[in-house]
């Protein structure tokens, strides 16, 4: 119910089926780091066709032309990683490679809404850092009926935390890693003897050397179908064939990280999520030579344990000033500021970094982190046209998002989120942006809450307590069997503006 | 002169550990946002010592011989930020009454910590440290000066009422395990009636003349020695507010928090009040979220309160992280104009306060109270890079300020009255 009044706008602006090319007009389009300038957008099939320079560029005769005069194109931001738009982040269990994001996926999250208002285009959604490892991430656009319609790319990776689980210290984070990652060889070493047999009954012979052998061969001639479907992900992960996301709180945590990576095999498909005082291992993260995703608390604060002195570090200013390509993410439990992906980049700005890095920091450099390089978050031709219609600058507080188009078409328009309106002036929307009209009654009719939690005993001091409340709560539910997704994980599908269906 | 005032610093200022000898007055350049109505493109804002001696256009000043300039550029200087209403930690929290106006929180406020520090890097130079919404009626609040040496500061110190349910809700006792056992032994009204009693019996009491402290200081309130305030959330809670002023005569109110105030334009447009709102949420949280009191944002209540002239502040109340330029930055994003912004986190929130003489905005006379932003103020993108209160720098960003000798006052002009906080025993 929550975004029926969304979809109803999709499907009304939806075009004829004559009308697939679309120009955008006289707005100043802002690709960072590859155009900046007054030109208009030539949009072909969903994709971007073109960016036509000059006063008057010539358009093709049958284009819908959409006058945006005195905006900002923008692409479609793209967040890197987010459990936003799952029921829980994270399951109880600690190794739960077989969960996949795609069965929990909730299209009509008031989450999703939020990031198309915010004009983030590309989600990848992924189950929280309290795991070892855990389950397959998706990445989503934020709009429509179900899951399969929104998906822009299935299995994106899994994701595993060398950092302690709540309740578990770094002995235990690791054995559990270990001890997961050698249940797996077993696993493997039988399904290599069971492949290694067959093989040899299909030619008419007989196994004839020694078990260890047998495994050694077979391994050889192992088949994705013959691993167990609890642990085919893992097969997947060691065998190169998928992205991994690995996140370390501390700085601590970065060489075990690698290690395991380096040793499993899977280190060239790693992005490490880098939280805490990770930038002190910068040395050793530029020797994996991929972009990194960092964790949304953007300032990391330390006090001396000797003099007491407080000390503060702006963690992407580090990382820039490395040149190490970073993808920003949000904090959904903050109250305000760390929710938007556009502010964490100004905040990146605001402490001396790149304009340009900053930008790229929420469009390009989480779009290649997704593998989605080229087809998301940026403007070029062959892209998705993702496209945002700002007001302003991107990174101006003063700027609002004015329009969304998903695959070439208008999914959002500011002036008609009713929502919007009633976070705005408190009122039920009587008509876009109407004036002011107090709503009574609504709030008072609230009961009084005396049966609510009357106090939390442990309750920390306010402001201290906000953070990752989601993230940290194991579950309860039961696990579910196996990976549900029919397409070859790391294969990119890409579909176009779930709107129009 | 100049040995006068090295005589008159040396009465005045213990406090001054490294007296930079034949220092002369400083100028700051940039564009200045005066707050009293005036933004010059091209200006400087010239203090000594501690106080402001000049504000003006470059152009028209005739720098002063020996003159320190910082000319940073594309800087804009605000006056020091203020918060009006930062709440006391839960540990202040007195159990052995709801009701406390006697109490002062200047007595307890600690110091130390990092807290202070973190203020002074958002650009909030002073804070009003009011009491923990935990009592009915609460402890009597503090001025305070931020930066790594934070003093507290002369102030006749508020006295709040609670009409929020944290009163009942967020009192020690009541966190703790066995909670409901302590409800049954101890003070705690645990609805909203049981709330307003408690609350109109302490005024009764003060205005019966009862010989106990609270009744006292409830009365001196009253009689107006302390301002008086009302923590409330929801429209029928400021209601309540208002009816209860007008049953006891009293003739303003200050409101915090007043998240429902979109829902009360009308009604408060015709009574003496101040709102002192924020923080700004989409959603609420931590143990904000968990009052269920008023959980909808309006964003564009500032706005809304400023179209109705009705006077406000802004605060990042316990929010330190964002801040409170950051509360501005959203106040105008969802509409509030920039020079109101300004006003409601220096001028008013100093007229509030009854400081107004001596900060707020930056006028010849008044302490060199200033912020300087490494661009247009309250933007994402701007920071401060330079914080001073009393012509002192409380944050000095040494990327682009690298003299460290602003940290302390230069010497000359007038000279720094002796702080003393004010105490009536």
């Amino acid at each position: 119910m929550t975004r029926t009044w969304l979809l109803a706008l999709a499907l009304s602006s939806a075009a004829p089926l004559w009308a697939d090319t679309v120009v955008l007009t006289g707005a100043r389009i802002l690709d960072p780091g590859v155009y900046d300038g007054e030109a208009a957008l030539l949009i072909e099939d969903g994709k971007v066709k073109a960016v036509l320079e000059g006063k008057e560029p010539k358009l093709p005769y049958d284009a819908r032309v959409i006058d945006v005069r005195g905006m900002t194109l923008f692409p479609g931001m793209v967040l890197g990683r987010t459990s936003s738009g799952l029921d829980r982040a994270n399951e109880s269990l600690p190794t739960t490679p077989f969960l996949d994001a795609f069965d929990a996926i909730d299209p009509s999250s008031v989450r999703f809404e939020s990031f198309l208002r915010e004009g983030v285009t590309t989600v990848n959604v992924m189950q929280g850092n309290d795991t070892a490892i855990g389950g397959m991430g998706r990445a989503v656009q934020p709009l429509g009926l179900t899951v399969e319609e929104m998906t822009v790319r299935a299995g994106t990776g899994l994701i595993l935390s060398v950092s302690d689980r709540p309740g578990w210290d770094r002995v235990r984070q690791r054995a559990q890693l270990r001890e997961s990652f050698a249940q797996l060889q077993d696993e493997l070493d039988k399904a290599a003897e069971k492949r290694y047999a067959r093989e040899q009954q299909k030619d008419g012979k007989q196994v004839e050397v020694p078990p260890a052998k047998a495994r050694e061969l077979g391994r050889a001639l192992l088949r994705p179908e013959d691993v167990d479907e609890k642990q085919r992900n893992l097969y997947l992960l060691v065998q190169g064939q998928l992205d991994a996301f690995v996140y370390c709180e501390r700085a601590q945590d970065v060489p075990f990280a690698l290690a395991m990576a380096d040793e499993l095999g899977f280190l060239p498909r790693t992005t490490l999520v880098l939280g805490g005082d990770c930038y002190k291992a910068l040395e050793l993260i530029k020797t994996v030579g991929r972009p990194v995703l960092l964790m949304p608390d953007l300032l990391y604060r330390e006090t001396d344990p000797l003099t007491g002195e407080e000390h503060e570090t702006f963690v992407p200013r580090v990382y820039a000033d490395a040149d190490v390509p970073f993808g920003l993410m949000v904090d959904r439990d903050s109250s305000f500021g760390e929710r938007y992906l556009w502010y964490q980049a100004a905040r990146c700005v605001r402490e001396g970094v790149d304009r340009e890095q900053a930008l790229k920091a929420i469009t390009h450099v989480p779009a290649q982190i997704l593998g989605l390089e080229g087809q998301v978050g940026t403007l070029q031709p062959g892209a998705a046209a993702n496209v945002l219609v700002l007001s302003g600058d991107p990174l101006d507080a003063g700027t609002h998002v004015e329009q969304v188009l998903l695959g070439g078409e208008v999914v959002y328009e500011r002036s008609k989120d009713v929502r919007l309106e009633r976070l705005l002036s408190g009122s039920e929307g009587s008509g876009p942006m109407s004036e002011h009209k107090p709503h009574e009654g609504e709030e008072e009719l609230q009961p009084n809450d005396a049966d609510k939690d009357p106090g939390d005993p442990n309750q920390q001091t306010p402001g201290e307590q906000e953070r990752g409340a989601d993230e940290k709560r194991p579950g309860p539910e039961q696990p579910q069997d196996g990976p549900h997704d029919d397409k070859a994980p790391g294969e990119h599908e890409h579909e176009q503006h779930g709107g129009e269906k | 002169m100049r040995l006068a005032s090295h005589l008159a610093l040396a009465c005045a200022g213990l406090c001054l550990t490294a007296v930079t000898v034949g220092a002369a007055p400083r100028v700051v350049r940039g564009r200045v946002h005066t707050a009293a109505g005036a933004t010059i493109d091209r200006g400087a804002v010239v203090f000594e010592g501690a106080q402001i001696t000049w504000v003006g256009p470059f152009a028209e000043l005739q720098l002063p011989e020996g003159a320190e300039v910082l000319d940073l550029a594309d800087v804009e200087l605000t006056p020091g930020l203020i918060d009006a209403a930062v709440p006391a930690g839960d540990g202040s929290v007195e159990d052995s009454s709801e009701v406390v106006p006697h109490l002062k929180l200047a007595d307890a406020l600690s110091l130390s910590g990092a807290v202070w520090q973190r203020l002074a890097q958002a650009g909030v130079t002073t804070v009003y440290v009011t009491s923990n919404p935990a009592s009915v009626v609460g402890s009597q609040g503090t001025l305070v000066g931020t930066g790594k040496q934070p003093e507290l500061l002369p102030h006749r110190g508020d006295v709040k009422l609670t009409l929020s349910n944290e009163a009942w809700r967020r009192g020690r006792s009541n966190g703790r395990p066995f909670r409901d056992v302590a409800r049954l032994t101890a003070r705690r009204p645990n609805t909203r009636m049981g709330l307003i009693w408690v609350l109109r019996e302490a005024l009764l009491n003060a205005q019966r003349g009862v010989d106990d402290p609270a009744s006292k200081a409830l009365a001196a309130t009253l009689a107006g020695a302390h301002g008086l305030r009302v923590h409330a959330r929801q429209r029928h809670d400021l209601e309540t507010a208002l009816r209860l002023a007008d049953e006891f005569g009293i003739r303003r109110l200050v409101f915090e928090e007043a998240t429902e105030a979109y829902h009360a334009i009308d009604l408060l447009r015709g009574h003496d009040v101040v709102v002192i709102y924020g923080p700004m949420f989409m959603e609420p949280l931590g143990s904000r979220a968990r009052t269920g009191e008023a959980e909808h944002p309006c964003l564009r209540t500032p706005l809304m309160l400023h179209e109705a002239q009705i006077p406000f502040c802004l605060t990042a109340a316990d929010r330190l992280n964002e801040g409170l330029a950051e509360q501005a930055m959203w106040a105008m994003r969802y509409g509030l104009p920039f020079e109101a912004a300004l006003q409601a986190v220096t001028a008013s929130p100093a007229q509030l306060l009854g400081i107004a003489e001596r900060t707020g905005t930056l006028q010849v006379g008044k302490r060199a109270d200033l912020v300087v932003w490494s661009g247009r103020p309250f933007a994402s993108t701007s920071k401060p890079l330079l914080v001073l209160r009393d012509g002192r720098a409380v944050y000095r960003d040494a990327e682009h300020v690298e003299n460290a000798a602003w940290d302390e006052a230069s010497p000359g002009g007038a000279a720094q009255p002796p702080k003393k906080p004010q105490r009536n025993f």
